[in-house]
């Protein structure tokens, strides 16, 4: 109590002096047409502003969700594309009445862990075996091929990308369909290697510019998927295969959604290959 | 002794209101300085409270007095919380320009205490806070900042030259 005196005693015109211009204030905007004019414009303007503010940082909040169902949806739209179907001449007396059947399907994952300047390079996503991913799938990216499932734990799941010395993945030319195989050397990780694409006598089979896709050939990923355009090209004395530079589409060190591409003919297709 | 000074101050309030409602409202009516130049002369009755008078007290009076010329002037609050900023700063201006012999206690801030230099001064600071603040609140926004200003300046000019005159004829006011 003494304390409450003493402070009213020091700081009670202050706290007068603020009252009173308070109520003088309301007075003001209540009374004077002008200053209530010029106060409600001052007001709406002000909580206007600070609504949208309050809006965009809620925008905000809710863009990993906005992205995730984006990637979800990605996913459900490559495996409505022609090349992610098998199909199927002989229908017999089948429930099933359409040509097209769905050969592979994508699952959605984000990168959680990326390097780009080892030889021998890893990749981490956050799906693993709880979200039916096995290992030799492949994985893609929206500008081309990532790489394919090395090791697989619950939640998790091990690539080995395209920039890693024992990576081999089988691509084509899409003028002609002469196909080889992805390589990489380093260091460059945008700069790779197509071995293997047999000399033929007499006919330029590999020219600049040329645009290599996914062959299809190795039932890991869907034929067709864009992944560089030819830079170079030599063959090595003495050899019948030509040597091909390409330049790739993806960027490796920037990719943050994936997706993995889950074929589902792989158990017959295996069981055929490796029966006796 | 004390109630010689209370009934003073009293009578100090009426004949501001007095003066500033029947004189100098009319002073520049009519002329081209009317837009520009309003007389605050009722701010007297606080520049000449006693020294030593509680700034609470102050702050209340300041209010009441506001009311008062709002009510006359129809322009409600906007005197007043100029005014009551007046009286809230007065006690730190004072603080501020104490003499070297200290203030005593029946001290009025007047020319027969401090000097001619020292009323101007105290007088000019507290009427060009009234006018700005006066100004701003009429205009209630900053966007008219040369209006608001060469207003301000005009009025405090002129409202302190008569504050000067009045305090000069009635060297007890």
């Amino acid at each position: 109590m003494q304390n409450l005196i003493q402070f009213i005693i020091k700081y009670g015109h202050i706290l007068a002096f603020l009252l009173l211009e308070l109520f003088a204030f309301s007075l003001i905007v209540q009374k004077n047409q002008n200053q209530q004019d010029i106060f409600l414009y001052n007001k709406d303007l002000f909580f206007g502003k600070a609504k949208k503010q309050i809006q965009e940082v809620k925008g905000y909040l809710s863009i990993a969700q906005l992205a995730d169902s984006l990637a979800e949806e990605n996913a459900k739209l490559r495996a409505q594309f022609r090349n992610a179907k098998i199909k199927q001449l002989t229908i017999e007396k089948t429930i099933n009445d359409s040509l097209w059947h769905q050969m592979y399907s994508y699952i959605p994952a984000k990168v959680i862990q990326n390097a780009v300047h080892l030889k021998n390079n890893t990749i981490m996503i956050d799906k693993g075996s709880l979200d039916s991913i096995q290992s030799g799938m492949g994985v893609i990216a929206e500008h081309g091929v990532v790489g394919v499932v090395s090791k697989v734990s619950e939640h998790f799941a091990r690539i080995t990308p395209i920039i890693h010395r024992h990576s081999r993945i089988s691509v084509a030319i899409r003028r002609n369909g002469y196909f080889g195989t992805l390589r990489w050397y380093g260091p460059s990780i945008s700069r790779f290697v197509v071995e293997d694409i047999p000399k033929r006598f007499g006919q330029t089979d590999v020219k600049n510019g040329d645009l290599i896709i996914t062959s299809g050939y190795s039932t890991i990923f869907p034929k067709g998927i864009e992944i560089g355009l030819v830079s170079n090209v030599w063959v090595k004395e003495g050899s019948s295969f030509y040597t091909v530079e390409l330049n790739s589409f993806i960027d490796m060190a920037t990719i943050k959604t994936v997706y993995v591409v889950r074929n589902l003919y792989r158990q017959e297709f295996d069981e055929l290959l490796n029966s006796p | 002794m004390m109630q010689k000074f209370f009934a003073r101050d009293i009578a100090r309030f009426i004949v501001a209101i007095v003066l500033q409602v029947i004189v100098f409202q009319y002073i520049f009516k009519g002329t081209a300085l009317s837009p520009y130049v309003f007389v605050f002369f009722y701010p007297i009755a606080i520049l000449l409270l006693p020294i030593r008078t509680p700034p609470i007290v102050v702050i209340l009076l300041s209010f009441g007095l506001g009311v008062f010329i709002d009510l006359y002037y129809g322009t409600i609050g906007i005197h007043t919380s100029a005014l009551v900023f007046v009286g809230f700063i007065r006690q730190y201006l004072l603080r501020l320009m104490e003499p070297r012999k200290k203030y005593e206690i029946k001290d009025i801030p007047n020319i027969a205490n401090f000097g001619v230099r020292w009323f101007l001064i105290y007088t000019s600071i507290l009427l060009l806070a009234n006018c700005f603040f006066y100004y701003a609140v009429d205009a209630f926004t900053l966007v008219y900042l040369l209006d608001i200003l060469v207003k301000t300046v005009l009025s405090t000019v002129i409202s302190t030259l008569f504050i000067f005159i009045y305090v000069i004829l009635y060297r007890n006011a």
